[in-house]
């Protein structure tokens, strides 16, 4: 009888633990981040941070097993909840894998957690080379109390790899990770879309995409079928339109001749330097 | 050499007569533009641009179609700055006005390649053909793109679905051109446009008409103006899949072509497009060879509703036997590295001499038996004479009198259909049997050739070979006499002096562009004496310039023998 009882206690323990699970990664996950479960219950990381700018969530087995570890921590009060790691940006910008980014771009984010973010254990990671947070000097900084952290990148020409490994008091971890490009060669456009294409004005203004291998003065000319120019645009270097990594301008349908474009094909010219360094074929479609 | 050289020139001659008002340049009397004669044009040049500029304010401009055929049809036009109003019987510009077909000769095919930035390329087929009623063209420019990439937003960002479409449009253009009024003619296309996406409900269709007029108030200078897309929205617009109506907004150009001489052209257009600043169009075409055109021009485009970008065009032509090669380079200069464009052209523009029929009038008449003074002469009309007129050549033309004294004379008739087609050219065969008719010698059967160009069967050969006897013509060397070469001016001249029987004048310069050295001088200067150059008075002589069915009728109806067949 005795031992009925105990094994339905641990059943309903189980069950129990699988509900947690799901509630768990909710609240602790960044969405920008993959973090795991630590506290000091469980000394041990199992969520590696090799999934490159996934979003947190793990199959079940690893769900199960964290809630299981994070419930046994609660039935004894510790924390389970991995700092979060949001609002990343490199000058501004949100970026994703293989984004084109300045060489000494500034890197913003919020990182945070409950129990405190653990300068010690926390860690900006370029490539291979660690830099703690308490080591972060001038002009990058982590404030520990708004969980701000500004680091001001100084990479080469070529592909990196920026980890941001946040890690509380109880050993939880999260950690960010990107792959972006550096490259100071002549300007370079690439990616270059517009949305939707077909483009239909009367439904809103499109929007106009491409990326920059570095800032630059760039200007953007559409040519109509017969290459007669009907719009063009100046942006200048490391604004909106000219700088690196990803631009997006928007675009309502009308030309400089104060008229809607009629139905046909347009062709966008981006232009730096003289240089046609991108095109996107455009198809107005009303 | 000579002979080579009246070759090419007659081949120039045929492509600059189609190209140009040059047509005209070479014997007409300037006098006879009088203002009775320029007013009624004037009136209707003026009338076009109101009703056009009325049509233009009409037309809705927003969300306006292209026209496709604004590219410029033909890279000789594009060459000259896309000047192509006022170029009268081009195969090219009677695709952008269509009264400039009023002036084709006889009939043209022609054809255009070019790649824009290596996303839009365009092709041009045209051909026109003169009829009785007119000249009828048609015409088909293709263009068309592929590579429009499909996008979706994905993480906040643009990116591709992995799925692309094209883009095809094309134009058929039927034209009509016809000389209404002496130096005044009028023409209209109709344009059937399909314009497509690969994509659902993606394509369009509609149509339109131009309205163009040509006027000639002097022998080197045209007027043109064309209404391009002239019916408003209301009744003329694409349509597409998607229940959308879009305006094909009206354009008025109006152009001008000029030859201050033979060999030069200027060419301007002017263009008044809804919504766009006026532009303008200038180019210059010179005949820097015999076979070789050079061609410039500035062709402005309007970049917004109050600015346009001037570009530069320059191109060659390359002509042989009535087939020329055209090429024109266009300098964008609003982004040249990739908006520059090399345009082709190919087109066959047939040369003269006009069919065999030239030389048999109608009716028939027969030279008459000589009158009393030479035995061989035509008989002279006994009572007052009655000119015979012809429907192409109205009685304010520069040689009514001699031509319906010819005429009337049986010495050069014209076509059955009533016309005498005064501006066609003569060649060599036609001359000789002009001239043996004119005295009435009796034709002997031809056994054996008398040039080795000249086959028995020629219709020529019994004509060539009594001027030879008569002692008026001569061959070339190696026993050639290339009967089908136009005749120059100075070879005509020294065939009628033969004819007439004149005393040649050595060591006289009878014009400003003919010395005492040139090779023709004596002859020139003696019917210069017996007036038979009166109509070139205050003129060049021009000795290379090929000879009109209109000049030969005037410089034979003062010769000493017509003279004689006169009634006094």
């Amino acid at each position: 009888m005795n031992k009925r009882i105990i094994l339905t206690f641990i059943v309903l323990l189980c069950l129990t633990a699988v509900v947690f699970a799901g509630q768990s990664s909710n609240f602790t996950s960044s969405p920008e981040a993959t973090s795991s479960g630590g506290g000091n219950a469980s000394s041990s990381n199992f969520s590696s941070n090799t999934s490159v700018g996934s979003v947190s969530g793990g199959n079940l087995v690893s769900a199960s097993f964290s809630a299981l570890s994070g419930f046994l921590s609660m039935l004894v009060g510790a924390d389970i909840t991995a700092p979060t790691i949001t609002t990343v940006k490199i000058d501004s910008q949100t970026v994703v894998n293989n984004d084109y980014v300045k060489k000494d771009g500034t890197l913003t984010a919020v990182v945070q957690d409950g129990t405190g973010v653990s300068i010690e254990s926390s860690a900006m990671i370029i490539d291979s080379s660690t830099t703690y947070f308490k080591n972060l000097t001038s002009p990058s900084t982590y404030d520990a109390s708004t969980g701000n952290l500004t680091y001001v990148l100084n990479l080469s020409t070529g592909t990196h790899t920026i980890v941001i490994s946040a890690v509380d008091y109880n050993n939880n971890t999260s950690t960010y990770t990107r792959t972006v490009r550096v490259d100071t060669g002549d300007p370079a456009a690439a990616m270059a879309y517009i949305y939707p294409n077909p483009f239909n004005p009367l439904n809103g203004p499109a929007k106009i995409a491409y990326q920059l291998n570095r800032d630059s003065d760039v200007t953007l000319y559409m040519f109509n079928e017969i290459n007669q120019l009907v719009w063009k645009r100046v942006y200048l270097s490391g604004v909106n339109g000219g700088k690196s990594g990803y631009n997006e301008i928007s675009w309502d349908g009308n030309t400089d001749f104060g008229d809607l474009a009629g139905n046909g094909p347009y062709f966008l010219r981006i232009v730096s330097g003289g240089k046609m360094i991108g095109k996107i074929k455009i198809a107005v479609l009303k | 050499m000579r002979q080579k050289n009246i070759k090419k020139t007659l081949e120039l001659e045929n492509r600059r007569l189609n190209a140009s008002v040059s047509k005209k340049f070479s014997g007409d009397n300037l006098e006879t533009a009088t203002f009775s004669r320029r007013f009624p044009a004037v009136l209707i040049v003026i009338c076009l641009v109101i009703v056009s500029w009325s049509l233009g304010f009409v037309s809705e401009v927003n969300a306006a179609a292209l026209d496709p055929m604004k590219i410029g049809i033909g890279a000789r036009t594009l060459a000259m700055g896309r000047t192509a109003v006022a170029d009268a019987g081009d195969i090219d510009a009677l695709f952008v006005n269509p009264a400039n077909g009023a002036y084709l000769k006889q009939y043209g095919l022609t054809s255009m390649y070019t790649n824009l930035s290596e996303d839009m390329n365009y092709i041009f087929l045209g051909g026109a053909n003169k009829f009785d009623f007119g000249t009828l063209g048609l015409a088909y420019l293709g263009s068309g793109a592929s590579g429009f990439q499909g996008t979706t937003i994905e993480s906040g960002r643009v990116v591709p679905t992995g799925s692309a479409f094209g883009y095809t449009s094309s134009v058929i253009a039927l034209t009509y051109g016809k000389e209404f009024w002496k130096g005044l003619a009028l023409g209209g296309s109709f344009k059937l446009f399909n314009k497509g996406f690969g994509v659902t409900n993606g394509s369009g269709s509609g149509y339109d008409v131009d309205l163009g007029l040509l006027w000639q108030p002097m022998d080197n200078l045209t007027i043109g103006a064309v209404q391009q897309n002239a019916l408003p929205q209301s009744m003329a617009a694409i349509r597409w899949a998607t229940n959308t109506a879009e305006d094909i907004p009206s354009a008025t150009k109006l152009g001008v072509n000029y030859n201050p001489q033979k060999d030069l052209l200027l060419a301007g257009d002017l263009d008044l497009t809804s919504g766009q600043p006026m532009t303008l169009h200038g180019g210059v075409e010179w005949m820097a060879m015999e076979n070789l055109a050079l061609r410039g021009g500035l062709d402005q485009l309007a970049t917004s509703s109050n600015s346009a970008a001037i570009n530069y065009s320059f191109g060659v032509g390359l002509l042989y036997a009535g087939v020329s090669f055209d090429y024109a380079y266009y300098y964008d200069t609003t982004l040249a590295s990739v908006n520059s464009a090399h345009y082709f052209s190919l087109s066959f523009v047939p040369l003269p001499p006009a069919p065999k029929s030239v030389e048999k009038p109608v009716p028939p008449q027969k030279p008459k038996p000589a009158p009393v003074a030479t035995s061989k002469a035509v008989e002279p009309p006994k009572s007052v004479l009655a000119l015979k007129t012809f429907s192409d050549v109205p009685n304010s033309y520069w040689a009514y009198k001699p031509i319906g004294t010819l005429g009337t004379l049986g010495i050069l008739g014209g076509y059955p259909d009533g016309t005498f087609r005064p501006d066609d050219l003569v060649n060599r065969g036609q001359m000789a049997a002009i001239l043996v008719r004119a005295k009435g010698e009796t034709l002997e059967k031809v056994t054996a050739p008398v040039f080795s160009d000249v086959p028995l069967s020629s219709w020529t050969s019994p004509y060539i070979k009594k001027a030879v006897e008569m002692g008026w013509v001569k061959g070339y060397a190696g026993n050639k006499f290339e009967p089908e070469n136009g005749i120059s001016r100075a070879e005509a001249v020294m065939l009628l002096t033969r004819f007439d029987g004149m005393a040649l004048k050595d060591g006289v310069s009878p014009f400003a562009d003919i010395t005492s050295k040139h090779w023709a001088a004596p002859a020139i200067a003696a019917a210069k004496d017996a007036g038979i150059l009166d109509y070139l008075a205050g003129k060049k002589f021009e000795p290379n310039k090929l000879v009109t069915r209109a000049e030969i009728s005037e410089m034979l109806s003062k010769t000493n023998y017509v003279k004689t067949l006169l009634p006094k």
